[in-house]
């Protein structure tokens, strides 16, 4: 009987009670819109970082070569001793680590990336899964895999030989690396150990390094995320200041100009808007209360006790905030699916890029258009519900408590 | 000061009868209303001086006496609604002093009918939900019993072809009917009536009079009303006079 008051009292004053449901349904509405962005937005983060395959990419910051022939260690791969890979490896929360060596083959008429890297989800073993054509290698192969693009574009298939630096190597697979992700683009792939060789016997990379068998100019690791935050910490003290220690924090780090979609800042802003909607709806609940005080006297007059009274404010303010929370989440669904995804273009911390810097269009191979769709968080729709159930619950109670007029004064004749 | 039963016997309702648990109708002679000694104070303003009152089952009192003489306070005070300064009203025996706002709630509904001057109706509730609003929270009779109970005052009150109107589709007089409805539908012991007929034309006032009279007969109901109309109090079988905070004159 309560609600079939409530409702009466609701539809009587429809303009109130339209304005007031209204306002929880916006609120409801921006909370889940600017999380489900901010989410989003934290999942395109991530993007670049998971397309190499690795939650913390290390890299050493290095000079130019004399000359730009043969083998070269690209700017930001300069070398990273053996002793520096095995500290990181022994950092609690490094679940596993791969090294690889880094390398573009510049040629007078044409040039390639090569990549060694050791045999791991993220190394060998993950280009063998990726094989479109011929076999994979092992960690003791003296052959290469081609990347689809390069090979096609170079019109070399599996049989045929490659030289890189010096030597030459027969192609044993095709990779299609790009399309699958999780793995650092490069045209040309071999075993670590044949990358180490020659890269210790390159002339540039001696000049400028005294690069060892044993030695890498890139590490991948992965991390248990949990402690991300303190192994990229002691990560970025290990290799100092040249050292480029890229994950999803420096990736946000660098999208700092864009914070405002960050999760944080979604969740503050919704916060804001929560609190006035509550402002709202405290408001409005004041403002009913105050008008209907004669009609409040009169069910104390006729036997209702305040407790009765703040029961019946309050069926009316949680079928506004019911009413209100369920059209909210109506729209954000709709404009969840009308938004459909985030697109950011990041500006890439690393260079792990098939084309050297000289290249015109290594400025563009530096960017990465991201999309991450949209979805509504199932979690934040619990929040919106409950947050707007307590704000109308809290409004009835701080309302119902300030000091109210003796009812019999309402109501006497006199 | 003595009480005398309700004289005006003019219109035979058929009544329902009183609800079956609902609030215990005093038996014929029975005292269901005792006011002793009770003062109010407004401030520096002594509102009633030492008031004594007492009501029989069934009787009617009219109140009379000039603006700021204190009947309103004290039929205020007899409602619950307001607390005495001094002094004791008893209910059907039910002190009122020292009593939580809950039980003042809960013995209000059960004992104590109440209609006001001004139009006093639920403006987003009909007719019948009006007068089921004293209902809601009595758990004597089940929600059938109550709405039936709600209908048959309103046939009474000549407003059966009307349960579903709401307040502003009604006439003054015909929500003051609602309200005597209302104020009837738990079986009260005593009905307290504040000015009921003043905001009524003659014509209307007269005949909601006469239904307050015949009802409050009917349900063996006190009837104690606060009135400037000196027509209204000679229906009364008692009549007290008020003047400065105290009863100065009764009258059979």
């Amino acid at each position: 009987m309560t609600f079939h008051y409530a409702a009466s009292e609701l539809v009587f004053r429809r303009g109130r009670s339209l304005v007031t449901a209204v306002s929880i349904a916006l609120a409801v509405l921006a909370a889940m819109v600017l999380t489900s962005l901010a989410t989003s937005y934290a999942r395109a983060l991530r993007v670049p970082i998971e397309t190499v395959g690795a939650d913390v990419i290390v890299q050493q910051q290095g000079d130019i070569p004399p000359k730009l022939e043969g083998l070269v260690f690209p700017h930001p791969n300069a070398l990273i001793p053996a002793g520096i890979v095995e500290q990181i490896r022994a950092i609690p929360g490094v679940i596993g680590l791969t090294r690889a060596v880094y390398m573009w083959d510049l040629e007078s008429d044409r040039y390639e990336s090569v990549l060694g890297i050791e045999d791991s989800e993220v190394g060998l073993s993950g280009l063998a899964q990726r094989l479109t054509d011929g076999k994979a290698i092992l960690a003791t192969s003296r052959a290469v895999l081609l990347d689809s693009d390069f090979a096609g574009k170079n019109h070399v298939k599996v049989g045929d030989t490659i030289k890189v630096g010096e030597e030459s190597f027969p192609v044993a697979g095709i990779v299609d690396a790009a399309r699958s992700g999780k793995l650092v683009r490069a045209d040309v792939y071999m075993p670590m150990a044949l990358a180490q060789a020659l890269a210790s016997a390159a002339p540039q990379v001696k000049a400028l390094y005294p690069f060892g068998p044993a030695d890498a100019n890139l590490v991948l690791v992965k991390v248990n995320r949990e402690r991300l935050q303190d192994v990229v910490a002691t990560v970025t003290r290990l290799v100092g200041t040249k050292g480029v220690v890229s994950s999803e924090l420096s990736m946000r780090h660098a999208l700092s100009g864009v914070l405002f979609l960050s999760q944080s800042m979604g969740l503050i802003i919704a916060a804001i808007i929560g609190v006035f909607a509550a402002a709202f709806v405290w408001r409005a609940t004041a403002t009913s209360v105050a008008e209907r005080r004669r009609e409040m006297a009169i069910l104390q007059a006729i036997g209702w006790s305040w407790r009765h009274i703040g029961q019946q404010v309050l069926a009316e303010n949680l079928a506004l905030a019911v009413a209100g929370t369920v059209v909210g989440l109506a729209l954000a669904f709709v404009a969840v699916l009308a938004l459909g995804h985030v697109s950011v273009t990041v500006d890439l911390p690393w260079d792990l890029s098939s084309t050297p810097h000289f290249i015109p269009q290594a400025a563009i191979d530096r960017t990465q258009t991201i999309t991450a769709p949209l979805s509504v968080s199932w979690i934040t729709a619990g929040i919106a519900t409950a947050g707007s159930i307590v704000i109308s619950v809290l409004a009835v109670l701080a309302v119902l408590a300030l000091p109210q007029p003796q009812p019999w004064s309402l109501l006497r004749s006199e | 000061m003595k009480e005398s039963p309700i004289m005006d016997t003019a219109v035979q309702i058929s009544s329902s009868g009183a609800l079956p648990g609902a609030g215990v109708a005093p038996a014929a002679g029975q005292q269901a209303l005792r006011v002793e000694g009770v003062k109010k104070r407004y401030g520096d303003v002594e509102i009633l001086k030492g008031v004594d009152l007492t009501l029989g089952a069934g009787q009617f009192t009219a109140i009379m006496g000039k603006s700021g003489s204190g009947k309103s306070t004290l039929l205020g005070i007899i409602a619950g609604l307001e607390r005495s300064d001094e002094g004791q009203v008893s209910v059907m025996g039910h002190k009122l002093a020292g009593m939580i706002d809950s039980d003042m709630a809960a013995l209000r509904r059960r004992s104590i009918g109440i209609v006001f001057q001004g139009f006093s109706l639920i403006p987003s509730l009909t007719a019948l939900d009006n007068v089921l609003l004293p209902t809601f929270f009595t758990t004597e009779a089940a929600p059938g019993e109550h709405r039936q109970r709600a209908i048959d005052l309103l046939q009474q009150v000549g407003l059966g072809k009307r349960l579903n109107y709401r307040p502003a589709t009604l006439s003054g007089g015909e929500q003051q009917r609602v309200a005597i409805a209302r104020a009837l539908v738990n079986s009260p012991s005593i009905l307290l009536a504040d000015e009921p007929t003043g905001n009524l034309d003659q014509e209307t006032g007269a005949s909601v009079l006469k239904l307050l009279l015949d009802l409050g007969r009917t349900h063996g109901t006190g009837l104690l009303m606060v009135t400037h109309d000196p027509d209204v109090a000679a229906r009364a079988g008692n009549v007290v006079e008020m003047k400065d905070g105290r009863i100065i004159h009764g009258h059979a």
